[in-house]
């Protein structure tokens, strides 16, 4: 991958690995071998100016922790993250500040995530005070200017309410708005519509859209849902267990998968067309932790091509055309 | 053929600090045996309400005020406690959302089963144990887990846990409220073929409230539709799909991103549902639909019936052919706005 002029951000072989804790005595004795949850190994991507990346795969695949990670919520244990053409994983003190104000999150839950006792005004300000910026006034513009951006007008009227007086759709702008009030040129969404109801969830896809585009963000987009992710991203990783297996543009993705993951992930979405007869998943169980210790494909164990070689050593990532990439011997 | 279950203008109300909220009001709808019925909604539409008023589960402060329940031709709104824990299990099961948290983190998940099946049927602690691994298996689940505990099952194997639980006793009637909604894609595609198999053999049927209409495209043959306490239509999966009626169900639809075919432009729907504490005359929805008149402000619209089997509750249910064209435009609803 070359760094090219709009990419804001490169993603280098990006590790996590947590370790499992034993008991005290365990841990003094002389056989005690330290074992690790590998909650992200080995993530390499990058992301373009007012492109949307989708982050994809089940529960456990690590996806939510390599958003934590790119926002430094959470330490690497290894690689490289380049935001903006610098390294980013060893910045400290007042430049890891500055990163901070230019990477935002926002997270699934917007009933938890916000602090009931601040005005919306308040919590929207909160960022800039922490970051020293303008006076009061300015402020003011400032949070006006981004609750309306966030679909929150007249601002006004905005302002003096309380999180519990708006709805669950008011209250994930007002997050995006609490995010982007600093300017940010990257912006981490994990799974901020999976609690929304459908009527309003497609309005919130759209606001990220529409954001990413006029701002030039670049947006990384973390879900399990694939019929989202088809309205909302132009590329889709797809991760298991800690890896990613596929990385692609979204519709060619969906409509023509290489690796047999995401051929599971995608037949495994419910159709709402009572005559496709849709088949369903052909994949058995969940992943297990333990297959990140084998020695080939980590998807082997339930993989329907398995094959020797597929047991014996892991697969890398390929370049394909269309800038696809798969991770498989068989695809 | 007499309904299984026969839900008739059953009307709910809870009472609150602020006066009376009818969360419920005049909804009907009935189940033959075997068919699965999907009641799907926006949250707080009422939906998971007229559950808890089918089950006698309802809040203190929650009352049914009018309409009746009937169930294999027995009124059950108005039963005794005693009585209906009779039926409960045996012959009316749940699945709910939040079941797999309900699990008591000290008993093995097999004493769990055992003690719900030895509380509403006399059979041995043996016997009861091997029809426990039996249900095992029919979820998907390794017969010698049964000795586990909760803490050691992940997410989706305590859901399953929690189907063969309301399996074990053979109900005639499931009521599912979000069975997959906390869970993954993969793990809901499993978990929904393992509830659509077993209840091909045990013909049983079942009560599904979701918000999800993919879902319930899939697993159901009959949808009503829901909004601030009532129904707005009512008909096969099938009529809904090809004819919705009414325009909250043609929204709902633009609404739903979907992977099939090329991608469509998605609509949301904007405004929100009414208070239910502030009186509201005529339609419900007049406020968020793109095609309102002077009528749906002035009389409340009433069932209308454009086909056999198919209700839709709005005056210009029989002019839907036009506003259908019309809703798959973003524009339509965008207009509304103002």
């Amino acid at each position: 991958m070359t760094f090219s002029q709009d990419t804001v951000l490169e993603v280098k072989d990006l590790r996590k690995h947590f370790p499992i804790r034993r008991g005290l005595f365990r841990s003094f004795s002389r056989r005690y071998d330290q074992q690790y949850i590998k909650a992200v190994d080995g993530v390499s991507f990058s992301i373009r100016a007012g492109e949307t990346l989708g982050l994809a795969g089940e529960s456990g695949s690590g996806k939510t922790t390599t958003g934590k990670l790119i926002v430094h919520l959470l330490e690497a244990t290894s690689g490289m993250i380049r935001f903006q053409g610098r390294e980013s994983l060893r910045l400290k003190g007042g430049e890891l500040k500055q990163f901070r104000r230019q990477v935002q999150m926002i997270f699934q839950d917007p009933y938890t995530s916000q602090n009931s006792r601040f005005t919306v005004f308040k919590w929207v300000q909160e960022p800039l005070i922490i970051h020293g910026l303008g006076d009061s006034q300015w402020r003011k513009g400032q949070v006006m200017e981004t609750l309306e951006k966030t679909g929150l007008k007249p601002a006004i009227q905005y302002l003096h309410e309380f999180p519990h007086q708006l709805s669950g759709g008011q209250r994930q702008r007002l997050a995006i708005a609490r995010a982007l009030v600093l300017q940010p040129r990257c912006l981490v969404a994990d799974e901020p519509t999976s609690m929304l109801d459908v009527s309003l969830r497609a309005g919130l896809i759209k606001l990220i859209k529409s954001l990413t585009v006029e701002l030039e963000l670049a947006t990384i987009y973390i879900s399990h849902d694939l019929s989202v992710m088809r309205y909302l991203c132009d590329r889709i990783a797809i991760m298991y267990l800690g890896k990613i297996m596929e990385i692609g543009p979204t519709e060619r993705i969906l409509k023509k998968p290489l690796h047999p993951y995401s051929r599971a992930l995608i037949s495994a979405v419910p159709i709402p067309n009572p005559h496709t007869g849709r088949q369903r998943t052909q994949i058995p169980g969940e992943p297990s932790l333990l297959d990140q210790g084998i020695r080939g494909c980590r998807f082997q164990p339930r993989c329907p091509l398995s094959e020797t070689r597929c047991r014996e050593e892991p697969p890398e990532m390929v370049e394909r055309k269309n800038g696809r990439m798969v991770a498989c011997w068989n695809a | 053929m007499e309904p299984l279950l026969d839900v008739y203008k059953i009307k709910i109300d809870y009472k609150t600090e602020r006066g009376l909220v009818r969360a419920v009001d005049e909804v009907s709808f009935s189940i033959r045996s075997p068919q699965n019925l999907a009641l799907v909604g926006e949250s707080g539409c009422g939906k998971t309400t007229v559950a808890k008023g089918i089950l006698h589960l309802l809040a203190d402060n929650a009352s049914i005020s009018g309409g009746r329940i009937t169930f294999q031709g027995q009124r059950i709104d108005n039963m005794r406690e005693r009585d209906f824990d009779r039926l409960r299990w045996c012959q009316i099961s749940v699945i709910s959302q939040s079941a797999m948290n309900a699990l008591n983190p000290v008993y093995t998940v097999g004493d769990q089963i055992v003690e719900a099946i030895q509380a509403h049927e006399r059979m041995g602690k043996r016997e009861a144990h091997s029809r426990v691994r039996e249900l095992f298996q029919w979820v998907g689940l390794p017969p010698e887990r049964v000795r586990a505990y909760p803490h050691e099952f992940s997410g989706g194997m305590k859901q399953r846990v929690i189907i063969a639980m309301s399996l074990a006793l053979r109900p005639s009637l499931i009521i599912a409220d979000e069975p997959t909604t906390a869970l993954d894609v993969i793990m809901q595609d499993q978990i929904l073929e393992k509830i659509v198999n077993i209840q091909r053999q045990s013909v049983s049927s079942m009560l599904m409230i979701s918000h999800d209409i993919s879902v319930v495209t899939e697993v159901c043959q009959h949808i009503v539709v829901m909004y601030a306490g009532k129904v707005l239509e009512s008909c096969s999966i099938e009529e809904f799909y090809e004819h919705p009626c009414h325009p909250y169900s043609m929204g709902l639809q633009m609404a739903f991103p979907t992977l099939e075919g090329e991608a469509k432009r998605l609509i949301s729907i904007p405004g929100f549902p009414p208070n239910l504490l502030e009186e509201i005359s005529g339609c419900l929805f007049r406020d968020r639909c793109p095609f309102q008149r002077p009528i749906c402000e002035q009389i409340a619209p009433p069932d209308v019936e454009v086909s056999p089997g198919h209700i839709a509750k709005c005056h210009f249910a029989h002019q839907a052919d036009g506003f259908r064209l019309l809703s798959a435009r973003e524009e339509t609803w965008e207009a509304n706005v103002a």
